[in-house]
């Protein structure tokens, strides 16, 4: 997991602590909101808000998803203000709807100067006609991919950044399965019946008592934070082992 | 005098502009792609 800095970890268990008051049951995790937290604080941050001019206890809503949170946070953040490369895609973007819509104009036109041609039969005069205006729309479609060639020029680093930052997101993932693929597995014991999603209960259910392994370190550790399960060590492996090897030899010993 | 057909001249000109606003608009299509 990324570096959480300490304000985030503070905004999160202020949070986290009111829910569990209030006796709401979140439908995001710890981690969930503790990434949540560190979202909203660096996203202040690039947009120069002072975090505490907004509450974030009031925007992240426990009824609501992780995604449906995170949306919701970024949505209110840009609303009141965009970041500056925000503000070149959003040009980029009016930019682009209008060379779309002057093209389609001119598409349309192209149609008006066939069916009217075909409408008038092809006179001498119509074609003559017809002519001029095909060519006066080159002229136009010329000056549109000027304009498109301009605006390509102009974004061009914005481009290449997407395409850094594409590579790079890539890279992370690839990073990221690899890493899972060799992450050691940590073992739990459930301390109680748990269902992680009632409608569910009958596939995935776990029974007080029982072990599993897993590589999900963070499910491990939330469900380990909130008292449902315990890391198994090895020492009480090796405890239970000798338990059961003397118990075993207790139960032979009554019988002879 | 009206002819049956289009003239050359106008079918030329007119492969030419639509080749020209195809090609525009797969230009303003991989754009946006890359951009958003």
């Amino acid at each position: 997991m990324a570096y959480i800095p300490e304000s985030a970890r503070r905004l999160a268990d202020f949070v986290w602590n009111r829910w569990e008051e209030q006796g709401v049951k979140p439908k995001l995790k710890y981690v969930e909101l503790l990434q949540l937290a560190r979202l909203y604080l660096e996203e202040c941050e690039k947009r120069e808000i002072p975090p505490e001019s907004l509450d974030f206890a009031e925007i992240v809503k426990a009824k609501e998803t992780y995604d449906e949170n995170k949306d919701e946070l970024l949505d209110l953040l840009r609303s009141i203000k965009l970041t500056k490369e925000e503000m070149e895609e959003q040009g980029a973007m009016l930019a682009l709807q209008e060379l779309e819509q002057l093209l389609d104009e001119l598409e349309s036109r192209k149609e008006d100067v066939i069916n009217i041609l075909k409408a008038k039969g092809y006179t001498v005069s119509a074609q003559k006609e017809a002519e001029d205006q095909l060519l006066k729309l080159n002229q136009e479609i010329e000056k549109l991919e000027r304009r498109i060639n301009k605006l390509l020029e102009e974004k061009k680093y914005l481009l290449q950044k997407h395409e850094v930052e594409k590579a790079r997101l890539e890279r992370e993932i690839r990073e990221l399965q690899e890493r899972l693929a060799k992450a050691p597995k940590i073992k739990l014991q459930f301390l109680k019946d748990y269902t992680p999603d009632p409608r569910l209960a009958k596939i995935v259910h776990y029974k007080a008592g029982q072990i599993i392994e897993t590589t999900d370190r963070e499910w491990a550790y939330d469900l380990i934070a909130k008292g449902i399960a315990k890391e198994v060590l090895p020492e009480e492996e090796r405890e239970r082992f000798v338990r059961s090897l003397m118990e075993e030899a207790i139960k032979e010993l009554e019988q002879l | 005098m009206p002819s049956p057909s289009p003239s050359p001249e106008f079918e030329r000109l007119k492969e030419t502009v639509e080749r020209k606003l195809k090609e525009l608009r797969e230009k303003l299509a991989s754009l946006k792609e890359a951009l958003f």
